[in-house]
């Protein structure tokens, strides 16, 4: 009960939050709409609100028809927004985009023709034992008929959305659109989940099976969908939460902080890049002006940059590789972190004097990809890949200075 | 370096900001045509030529009597070569002047033609140890910082087709991100 009031607070909360800024955008209130019918859904759900539309209408089990009926409804705008992220890529004929309004039209109406025949039309449920009515009555036909006909639909869309949103979740990386919809993908596995265990325990039910298995469904059902709509909820939200003032600065201050320790160690070696140089301690405690210092922080890192000029070190980026350990990075991070060992070393050498050559006209591979910075957010994501990589830096960094010892 | 004097000039910048009209959204090349005409000359932002050097600064602002120059490292990120820009237009907002030629030897690399007789001013963006240095610096912070879109990103760097990044911009767009 506290999971789900907790889960449907959320949902309705990203709901509100997400009130489309640009209505304009058919897929923007699409996927709005999918939102608030699944906070809809989530509503019915709670049994003090659908035990009273049972009671008010005198109608057994109405609840949980009106939350399946929607949930078809849902699935199919879902599956519409993905279709329409598609796009081009898979263009629609008109046999498929009949079938699109068929199918769910005929699925609803298939779920009330076996209702109205199931015992269920006149028996309510003993909610303490049973979340949804084909769980207690599963051993008539037109039940579990009626189970596998919704869990086969919902289960279809998830599997799309979910499959959707894992494979382009995870090509946008580490963005708040990349985690949002790994979320929602994540979402989708729950909802896998939560029909292949309702389909088990209906399964069960029909073959006469009781026991603990039974008794515990209720909790782990509830659990399974209570994760669906949070880490939905939760994913949906995430790309846009960059608007929210609150959040941008809660970013900016996390950014500042990660990006302490590489701009400290730039300004021992070249204190002059520093326009406002501050300690870890007053960094860590001022909340002021956080846009305008991370900004500063991006630009006094690059002018050390500058200062230091790094020279090129052949076979870096396989040093790199070889000091990343068992986790792969990808090619674009590893030229990053080739620049930024090259930068290390360069940094360490001016704090011990060392003499160095200028890296001359051409700018080796690993700098270009390093120097790709467009905008402050796209800067501060390269720069925080460096700084959550630092140990390999650091490690490359070390095997260079040895090897050069070594050679010396 | 003071931090006394640093608020001031942070406040000194504040309110010079409040008075600028800057181009909305943000355009550097819109900003420098109009430095462009308030000033009444033509201003020419250039690449230095050459290689990094140590000591060589990242930004230097020439005015001779008909034109003025910006001369900019290339060999940066797009938006540090931004604020280098910014940096050097700042002077020029805040009406700063040298009072000598201190670039000699840049000048002759850059100039090697032009007589130091025609140059009115120069300055480079190498320290912060002058006031007017200083100015330039924070009042180039302010504007890009603010320029900067309240948005937050949606790409990934690298590494993504054409047709996936039209994939995840519609992706984007259906989750509320701004178009």
């Amino acid at each position: 009960m506290i999971i789900s009031v907790f889960a449907v607070t959320v949902l309705w909360a990203t709901v509100l939050a997400q009130f489309p800024s640009h209505r304009n955008v058919p897929l923007r209130r699409a996927v709005w709409y999918t939102m608030v019918l699944l906070a809809a859904i989530g509503t019915l759900n709670l049994p003090a609100i659908g035990t009273r539309l049972d009671a008010a209408t005198g109608l057994p089990n109405l609840a949980d028809v009106a939350q399946h009926v929607l949930a078809i409804a849902t699935a199919t705008l879902g599956r519409y927004c993905a279709e329409q992220v598609l796009g081009a890529v898979r263009p629609r004929t008109r046999w498929s985009r009949q079938l699109q309004t068929a199918l769910p039209t005929a699925t609803v109406a298939a779920l009330l023709v076996l209702f109205a025949l199931s015992p269920a039309r006149t028996h309510p449920i003993d909610t303490a034992l049973y979340t949804d009515f084909p769980m207690q009555y599963a051993a008539h036909p037109g039940v579990f008929a009626y189970w596998l006909i919704l869990a086969v639909y919902l289960g279809t869309t998830f599997a799309l959305i979910g499959r959707l949103a894992w494979r382009y979740g995870r090509r946008a990386g580490r963005t708040p659109l990349g985690c949002g919809l790994v979320l929602i993908a994540a979402g989708m596995v729950a909802g896998l989940c939560y029909l292949g265990y309702g389909t088990s325990v209906v399964a069960a039910r029909a073959a006469g099976v009781g026991g603990s298995f039974i008794s515990t469904s209720p909790a782990i059902i509830q659990g399974l969908f209570g994760a669906l709509i949070v880490l939905v909820a939760v994913g949906s939200f995430l790309p846009a939460s960059g608007y929210c003032p609150l959040i941008r600065r809660v970013a900016a201050y996390w950014s500042l902080r990660q990006l302490y320790p590489l701009w400290a160690g730039l300004c021992q070696a070249v204190p002059g890049i520093a326009l406002d140089p501050v300690p870890a301690w007053a960094d860590r405690i001022d909340p002021r002006d956080l846009q305008v210092r991370l900004y500063r922080r991006v630009i006094e890192i690059r002018d050390g940059y500058m200062a230091l000029i790094p020279v090129d070190v052949p076979g870096i980026e396989d040093l790199v590789r070889a000091a990343s350990g068992p986790h792969e990075l990808s090619a674009a991070d590893r030229a990053t972190l080739a620049a930024a060992t090259q930068l290390e070393l360069a940094r360490r050498a001016e704090l011990r004097g060392d003499p160095r050559l200028s890296a001359g006209a051409g700018l080796p591979r690993a700098n270009r990809e390093f120097l790709a910075g467009d905008d402050l957010d796209s800067e501060v994501r390269l720069l925080r890949t460096v700084a959550t990589n630092w140990t390999t830096v650091t490690r490359t960094a070390e095997r260079v200075e040895r090897d050069r010892l070594t050679v010396g | 370096m003071n931090l006394l004097s640093l608020n001031r000039v942070r406040r000194r910048c504040r309110a010079r900001l409040r008075q600028l009209t800057l181009p909305d959204p943000f355009d550097l090349t819109e900003l420098c045509r109009s430095v462009s005409i308030s000033r009444g000359q033509p201003l020419h932002v250039r690449g230095i030529p050459g290689p990094s050097s140590r000591g060589r600064p990242c930004g230097i602002w020439i005015a001779t009597d008909d034109d003025d120059w910006i001369f900019v490292d290339q060999q940066t990120s797009p938006l540090h070569r931004q604020h280098i820009v910014l940096h050097e237009l700042a002077h020029m907002l805040c009406g700063h002047a040298a009072g000598d030629l201190p670039e000699n030897d840049m000048l002759r690399r850059l100039f090697p033609d032009l007589s130091p007789a025609m140059v009115r001013t120069v300055l480079s963006r190498t320290s912060y140890q002058s006031e007017p240095e200083r100015e330039a610096e924070v009042l180039a912070s302010l504007i890009l910082a603010r320029a900067q879109p309240n948005t937050v990103p949606i790409m990934p760097v690298t590494d993504v087709s054409a047709e996936e990044t039209e994939i995840l911009r519609r992706a984007g767009l259906a989750l509320g991100v701004e178009p």
